[in-house]
């Protein structure tokens, strides 16, 4: 088992109650895997942030990896460690 | 249905005259509406080389080619002149219910020229057009100009444009208001509005408004309406924009002690969450919105409590961690009397953090600031230099002519961290972190802006190494600007942008619908084309040079500090190549002049014998 940090922003953070949510998976988890167990332990995002498959994102919520690199790769498999951001980006008008 | 008459009304203060006239019926096809008409009519009314402040130099007011009718979102005005921050084209667009009612007084647009001695109000009523003295309003605040005016005229439903006593004192970034909290604040519309020595606008609108189509287009709204309910717009309806600032922190893109740093240890004291939580007092929405974005706050700071204030995103970076304040309560202060005094809260905020930088350098003393500790993070000082710049009293008369005039009159090195490209203060995105936003605000027409170049959502998406300059980012921004320009032109909320599955055949859609204006996705598509050249070709014209498309030496010369990209640079050498390429996906020259066969395609052939000469002259 492998342990990733999920942190979460602006309108995902009170669907979730928590401004951080810790995942133990699989070694071989991806971050199709991630979303998955994100509706798992809260529930809340499923349909608001998470698609209804409970497997993708609704628009315009993304992920980004460690401040990074914004992802649209579900299939990618994250690193030990890594810090997943979960956040509508940031924009103005 | 393109038949539909459209009419302009000119007022010429020196006059006292005002006369409609009828807008060519092309020009709604060919500039759309707002900044689009603005630009055009700016073109058409201003000579080159005119004094921003001039009497000569117009002002040009134009509604939304789809206000006061179903369209979501479609509620902007556009103000563009000759802006007195820059030199070049200043377009700023305010939200609310002003457009509406330009539109059901008739009009698709305002030209104002000339000046008078005696401070004045306008008030259209429909056709007729008086001429009121506002001495009695000298000094008021925008809200209590916008009050006066509806009790003088007896009538609460009249809407009111004004400018503050910023405006008066031509503050070189004070805004028009109206609505309350609605502004259009960059690039000193207001200044402008104050030099013609005309306070106020009042409108009394009562005519119909002609629509396209209007089953089609009530129809097309309702599902419009449906969509903007989802997802997409959450967190606008939720948070508002302040929403931004825990999420730019964390990418290390949030501009902090004047882009010293990137990340903002009080963050979380300023967040758009905390704000939500703990000062929510209302939200409120434009004409005909469905989103309802604007929230408004109160705070308690140096004995005031409960003041009022609306806070997006860019004033709240400007006024809080830019510089280095942690405390909401001095930051609501200090965003309410930008509002009251007319100021535009961004280049306000940049402003005095460059003030703040130059205290911390010894540049500036308390001999200077009589008395006033000017240091980063010192809140109610922030607030205090708000009204000082509104009055134009001691430091408050050098910070009121913006970062580039002020640090180019105290020297000492200073323009290199005054925080600008073409005179207008940047926002709230930090560009090293965010590669082609840099770009954007480089080549801004306007200056360095984030709405008329949102080049920072290619930089926030998987298109892009956001940390790296590369060939190819010329195209993208050109494609941001391209798009901005027709938003701004129609004018539809940015808010609401992503709730259009493929943007512009439904756009072009809902045009016809509501305008009879019937055209393609491509062509709507080149009018966003069209529109961005005009601006530029207007700059040509006002004397733009190729080295004007530049960022300040901070940005070239200092890595990121700190985040996740610290060390990360952005080298002169980057920004060059950055800036060749967007020219070359523009198809002008090198030097960044606009051909005859570009302008000849764009349907803008009348420009080039003014443009040929000028570049001539180059």
């Amino acid at each position: 088992m492998v342990k990733f940090t999920v942190e979460l922003y602006g309108v995902c953070l009170p669907k979730a109650s928590s401004r951080q949510l810790e995942l133990d998976l699989d070694s071989e988890a991806t971050l199709e895997d991630v979303l998955v167990a994100l509706a798992r332990e809260a529930p809340a995002l499923a349909g608001a942030v998470l698609g209804a498959d409970g497997r993708s994102l609704r628009p315009p919520y993304v992920m980004n990896l460690n401040g990074l690199d914004f992802v649209d790769d579900f299939g990618l498999k994250p690193q030990a460690g890594d810090r997943i951001l979960l956040m509508a980006p940031p924009a103005g008008g | 249905m393109e038949s539909i008459p459209r009419q302009l009304l000119l007022v010429d203060l020196t006059e006292r005259r005002a006369e409609t006239l009828p807008l060519r019926p092309d020009l709604h096809r060919q500039f759309l509406g707002a900044v689009g008409l603005g630009t055009r009519l700016l073109l058409d009314y201003c000579p080159p080389g005119v004094d921003p402040l001039s009497p000569q130099n117009p002002l040009v007011f134009a509604a939304s080619p789809m206000a006061a009718t179903l369209v979501p979102g479609a509620s902007k005005h556009a103000v563009v002149t000759k802006s007195p921050l820059t030199g070049m084209i200043g377009d700023s667009l305010s939200g609310s219910f002003w457009s509406s009612a330009i539109r059901l007084a008739g009009y698709e647009a305002i030209v104002v020229v000339g000046a008078t001695e005696e401070l004045t109000y306008l008030f259209i009523d429909d056709e007729h057009v008086f001429f009121r003295s506002a001495a009695h309003l000298k000094g008021l605040g925008c809200w209590d100009t916008e009050e006066a005016i509806r009790r003088e005229l007896r009538d609460g439903r009249v809407r009111v444009a004004a400018i503050g006593p910023a405006g008066e004192r031509l503050v070189r970034y004070a805004g028009i208001f109206n609505d309350g909290t609605r502004r259009a604040g960059r690039g000193g519309v207001g200044a402008v509005m104050g030099s013609k020595g005309l306070k106020a606008i009042a409108i009394r609108g009562t005519r119909p408004v002609q629509v396209g189509d209007m089953d089609g287009l009530e129809r097309e709204c309702f599902r419009l309406y449906r969509v903007t309910q989802e997802s997409f717009t959450e967190k606008y309806r939720v948070l508002g924009t302040p929403g931004n600032v825990l999420t730019l922190n964390r990418l290390g893109a949030l501009p902090v002690r004047n882009f010293q740093q990137t990340t903002f240890p009080g963050a979380e004291a300023v967040s758009g969450e905390l704000l939500h939580e703990k000062h929510l007092v209302k939200v409120a929405g434009c004409s005909s919105c469905s989103v309802a974005c604007e929230h408004i706050y109160h705070g308690d700071a140096g004995g005031s409590k409960g003041v009022r204030a609306r806070l997006d995103y860019e004033s709240l970076f400007a006024l809080g961690p830019l510089c280095y304040v942690d405390d909401l309560g001095w930051i609501i202060q200090a965003a309410e009397r930008c509002d009251r005094h007319g100021l535009d809260t961004i280049s306000t905020g940049v402003t005095i953090a460059w003030a703040m930088e130059c205290f911390e350098k010894g540049l500036l003393t308390r001999k200077d600031t009589d008395g006033l500790d000017l240091s980063f993070g010192n809140g109610a000082a922030v607030a205090e230099m708000v009204d000082r710049i509104s009055r134009r009293e001691g430091l408050g008369d050098l910070l009121a002519e913006g970062t580039r005039l002020a640090s180019e009159r105290l020297g000492g090195g200073s323009d290199h961290w005054a925080m600008h490209s073409k005179g207008l203060e940047l926002p709230g995105y930090e560009p090293r972190a965010l590669k082609t936003m840099a770009l954007g605000y480089a080549v801004g027409a306007r200056g360095g802006c984030h709405n008329r170049s949102p080049s920072y959502e290619v930089d926030m998406s998987t298109k892009v190494d956001r940390l790296k300059s590369e060939p190819g980012r010329g195209a993208m921004n050109r494609d941001q600007e391209d798009f901005a320009a027709v938003l701004d032109s129609l004018s539809l909320c940015k808010f609401l942008r992503k709730c259009f599955t493929d943007f512009y055949p439904e756009a072009a859609n809902i045009y016809g619908l509501a305008t009879g204006i019937e055209m393609e996705a491509q062509e709507l598509r080149l009018a966003g084309t069209r529109i961005c050249n005009a601006k530029k070709a207007f700059n040509i014209l006002q004397g733009w040079r190729r080295d004007m498309d530049w960022l300040p030496g901070r940005t070239m010369s200092e890595p990121l500090p700190d985040g996740p990209g610290a060390g990360v640079r952005l080298t002169p050498e980057e920004l060059t190549m950055m800036v060749g390429d967007y020219y070359e996906s523009r198809g002008w020259t090198s030097q960044g002049l606009i051909p005859k066969e570009v302008l000849e395609q764009l349907g803008l052939a009348d420009l080039w014998p003014a443009l040929e000469r000028n570049q001539h002259a180059e």
